[in-house]
């Protein structure tokens, strides 16, 4: 398997996606980390309604990707188009309306309620000093609704458990109302019911309201069953992309993880296992 | 879950309820103590004369009650505001004005209006609040540093400035008097137009406050999620910062250095549950308004003659809810090292050339302290006059020779104290000063000097056991206080701090009493060397003498603990014992040295550093290098106190304060540098 740096050339497993109707699109991203460039002249594109999870080994650059794409970090080179448009050029509470993220550690404030949280996501509607009109309060309704926080919406953020926080962020992220949504590593320190959990709350919602998600994941295997695409990342390039069927091969995913790897199936679902002896 | 889930019903009803119970509790309060201290607190007021438009009790009123009730209410209220703001945009229980620096640098900018009376002052302590800010963040290392190590910083630069303040007060003649009384804080108006000026000044900034509060909430998240959300957090966190710093310099410039409301209202609020920022900031606003008039009232109540300055008061309310607070906040790293020892260099030559000049150079500074004063005599001369039994050369010599030696002694135990703390409790920022060790030991001899007037002439040989007790007890609560915790470093700090703060309150408060006069209380409080003669010196001597060989063994304990406690005590150590030995020196160590100098800083604290920098090995080589380290910047602060600004004579504390903090200031921002790259 060769892999090759542009995703123009990189192997597609994949109907290529038209940049005109992509939701999100990167161009020749650089991305400068201190003295270390973790990314290298990577061009992206995210079709509309598609789930589609970055994996890699870890220092790829898949985290530095997403945080570029969410707009957290500036590429030396390069751009990012949202909805067709400059990333660059929304005001940040305009681009909070169309794309929400979440990042991989946010602070949990003490004694914040859950529907408080949901709130803040109505803040690029609201600004700094209004308080939340009817339609403000109607998507926070649906968002709390959507992510089943009801009987949970007066309790404390920081008394949840790991897994119910989750959600009540993901409900932030929906009550913002945009259509992209951009999650790091949304499994970590949870334990494998919440995994499902989480993961089929964002599938379920992604099919419901057409959410065009990208998510960083580690576990290749839930990533090849919870999305529609995979693009597998190596040394700030991207180097293969495709549905999971065609991604979860040995010989695509050997050369990136460095590992050898033997595949089976389950239920109908690729499962890629790291051999023990070569 | 389940458990929980029932454990814990709609606690929203509950929080709105307990906002407006807080609220309606409080407005309660503030009316009741407005009506107190304006109507009832100064005695009875004859109303017809009130109601008079031109009788002078009305005049009075207006002038002295009026305005002094408005100027508390307005501090109350900028205070607990900025302390909740500036808690808030720095994810940091332990910030407000007086924890990060901002109050001694607008109190420094109210000395500077004092001098250049052509500055305008609400401009003025706004940038010098401002700077403070600036400087404490800077050594931090951003806003982004964690709690303990911000608070920290601030701690510095307070000292830092605190030391600058003092050589300024020092030096200019006339107003030093009234401005130390009035820099412990005090609520005193001069006629209604200064606090009425201030409300004019402050009214728009509190309701810019109140407008920002929504958007507060959104910042919680951490900068990443918010600025996620649609916020800029540095903007809307410099705004903060820039709106708690002119509420602080309002503040200060109608109440003067009052500190611990803006740390105190918010954190008891949040203990009682509140923490949403639109709760939080108006709460605590009105809450510190309701303290800063209570502890009015007490200072009313004992008489407002400046014995018990409003200052001293907060303090002493203060500190101990500085110390709950610290007990109650997560320890957000668990026991490393916030501040790297500094790293050892190459040897800059054999230790014992090191040790040669350093001998010489202690020599040197004593012959030059000796030859120089009012009249010209070389060190020389004055030996021969003595010892040809010229009185005149014998009392010059007795005027210079001893204080220069008490000064260089005084150093060089200071510097083995903080060695031995640092070691014991793995902690660079340990030192006598920086526990309340020092301080312990000039209250409880000055207590002995003011209780037991025959006290005086016993005092040579009383004067030193008794500090002993006194630094040994203060030592042991804050080393006992977290023990448990492992000896945190920071937390010790802090807690170090806490107890500085309450014993420098305390001895303050004896000070004002019983009306030391300034340049004595100078002494008591910063530490000098001003008039002590050969017999200080000699009953230093066999303390000394008892402690230095104890240090010396207590040296290879220090390499034990230096790699932690399961490792010395799988080598065969007693920790327990160990630690309680080293304690017992260290004080005496300690009260030694405050026996002849006074509590002075900075020695302890930094001359253990700038001995490892010199690239020693081996705890016992650096002890010894920080000794003769400590006696040279003592001896040389003493010298130049005594020659520079003759015939004023700058206590030696001061001087040490000036060249100690700016260096500790350096240390802290360096190890912050280091540890980023």
């Amino acid at each position: 398997m060769v892999t090759i740096a542009d995703e123009t050339l990189a192997p597609l497993f994949s109907a290529p996606v038209e940049p005109a109707t992509a939701a999100l699109r990167a161009e020749g991203l650089c991305v400068q980390l201190g003295q270390r460039r973790v990314l290298d002249g990577l061009s992206v594109a995210f079709a509309p309604g598609r789930i589609s999870a970055l994996c890699g080994p870890n220092g790829c650059g898949k985290s530095t990707l997403l945080r570029t794409l969410g707009g957290l970090l500036k590429p030396a080179a390069g751009q990012v188009w949202l909805d067709g448009q400059l990333l660059t050029g929304f005001a940040p509470r305009e681009r909070a309306q169309r794309l929400a993220m979440l990042a991989q550690n946010p602070l949990v404030p003490e004694g914040m309620l859950v529907e408080e949280l949901v709130a803040t996501g109505r803040y690029c509607y609201t600004g700094i000093a209004a308080g939340p009109g009817p339609a403000d309060r109607a998507a926070i309704e649906q968002a709390i609704e959507r992510t089943h926080l009801q009987a949970l919406r007066k309790r404390d953020l920081s008394q949840l458990s790991g897994g119910e926080r989750q959600r009540a962020f993901i409900a932030m992220a929906l009550a913002q109302g945009g259509r992209v949504l951009l999650l790091d590593e949304p499994t970590t320190f949870l334990d494998i019911h919440h995994q499902v959990e989480v993961l089929r709350l964002i599938r379920e919602l992604a099919l419901e309201i057409n959410l065009t998600v990208i998510w960083v994941l580690h576990d290749l295997n839930q990533a090849a069953v919870f999305s529609d695409e995979m693009l597998l990342m190596k040394d700030g390039r991207l180097c293969a992309r495709g549905v999971p069927e065609a991604i979860m091969q040995p010989q695509v995913l050997e050369p990136v993880f460095d590992t050898p790897m033997r595949r089976i199936t389950v239920d109908g679902d690729p499962v890629c296992l790291p051999r023990m002896s070569p | 879950m389940n458990m929980a889930n029932s454990a814990l019903p709609s606690a929203g009803v509950s929080r709105t309820t307990s906002f407006f119970g807080l609220l309606a509790a409080g407005l309660l309060a503030l009316t009741a103590m407005l009506l107190w201290n304006a109507f009832f607190a100064f005695g009875s007021l004859s109303w017809s004369a009130l109601a008079d438009p031109d009788s002078p009790a009305r005049m009075l009123f207006v002038d002295l009650h009026l305005s002094r009730v408005l100027a508390g209410v307005l501090a109350g209220v900028a205070f607990g505001m900025a302390g909740a703001l500036l808690q808030t945009v720095t994810h940091n229980p332990l910030a407000s004005s007086d924890l990060l620096g901002v109050t001694t640098g607008a109190q420094l900018g109210l000395v500077a209006t004092f001098i250049w009376s052509a500055l305008p002052v609400a401009p003025t302590l706004f940038i010098g609040g401002l700077a403070a800010a600036g400087l404490t963040f800077a050594v931090a290392g951003g806003w982004r540093a964690s709690p303990l190590r911000m608070t920290l910083a601030g701690a510095a630069t307070a000292l830092a400035l605190n030391a600058l303040l003092m050589l300024v007060l020092t030096l200019s003649d006339d107003s030093a008097v009234t401005l130390v009384q009035w820099s412990t804080g005090s609520l005193q108006q001069v006629g209604t137009s200064g606090v009425s000026l201030a409300w004019v000044l402050a009214v728009p900034v509190i309701l810019l406050v109140l407008w920002l509060t929504r958007g507060l909430n959104l910042i919680r998240l951490g900068d990443e999620q918010a600025s996620l959300l649609g916020l800029r957090p540095p903007l809307l966190r410099a705004v903060c910062v820039l709106l708690a710093t002119w509420l602080t310099a309002l503040a200060i410039g109608r109440a003067g250095p009052v500190g611990f409301i803006g740390l105190i209202a918010p954190n008891l609020l949040r203990m009682l549950g509140v923490h949403r920022p639109s709760h939080l900031i108006p709460l605590s606003a009105l809450w510190g308004a309701v303290l800063l008039l209570v502890a009015d009232a007490v200072v009313i109540a004992v008489g407002d003659d400046g014995r018990l300055p409003l200052g001293v008061m907060t303090a002493l309310l203060g500190t101990p809810v500085l110390l709950l607070i610290l007990r109650r906040t997560q320890a957000p790293t668990p026991a490393r090292m916030l501040m790297s020892p500094a790293q050892v260099r190459e040897r800059l030559g054999s230790p014992q050339r090191l040790f040669i000049t350093a001998s010489l150079a202690l020599l040197v500074t004593a012959w030059v302290a000796a030859s120089h004063g009012s009249s010209a005599h070389s060190l020389l001369s004055l030996l021969q006059g003595t010892l040809h039994g010229d009185s005149n050369a014998q009392m010059i010599l007795g005027l210079r020779l001893p204080r220069s030696l008490i000064a260089m002694l005084g150093g060089a135990l200071l510097a083995a104290s903080g060695m031995l703390l640092q070691g014991m409790t793995r902690n660079p920022l340990a030192g006598p000063e920086m526990f309340g060790g020092t301080a312990a030991a000039s209250l409880a001899m000055l207590l002995m000097m003011l209780w037991v007037p025959t006290a005086a002439d016993s005092m040579v040989w009383w004067g030193v056991p008794l500090a002993w007790a006194a630094s040994a007890a203060v030592l042991g609560l804050v080393v006992g206080l977290n023990w448990r915790i492992g000896l945190e470093p920071m937390r010790v700090t802090l807690t170090g701090l806490a107890c500085a703060a309450l014993l420098a309150a305390a001895l303050n408060l004896v000070l004002l009493q019983f009306h030391v006069h300034i340049t004595q209380a100078l002494s008591w409080m910063v530490g000098s060397t001003y008039a002590q003669g050969w017999g200080t010196l000699l009953s230093m001597l066999p303390w000394a003498l008892l402690s230095l060989p104890l240090a010396w063994r207590a040296g290879r304990w220090l390499e034990l603990l230096a790699l932690g406690d399961a490792s010395a005590a799988s080598l065969g150590l007693d920790v327990m014992r160990a630690r309680l030995a080293l304690l017992a020196v260290a004080s005496l160590m300690t009260a030694t040295a405050v026996a002849g100098t006074g509590p002075v800083a900075f020695a302890g604290l930094i001359a253990p550093h700038a001995a490892r920098m010199l690239g020693l090995r081996g705890q016992r080589q650096q002890i010894a290098a920080a000794m003769l380290i400590g006696a040279l910047l003592l001896g040389i602060a003493d010298c130049l106190g005594r020659v520079a600004f003759a015939p004023r004579d700058l206590p030696l504390g001061i001087l040490t304060a000036a060249i100690g903090a700016p260096y500790f200031l350096w240390l802290l921002a360096r190890s912050y540098l280091r540890r980023t790259a």
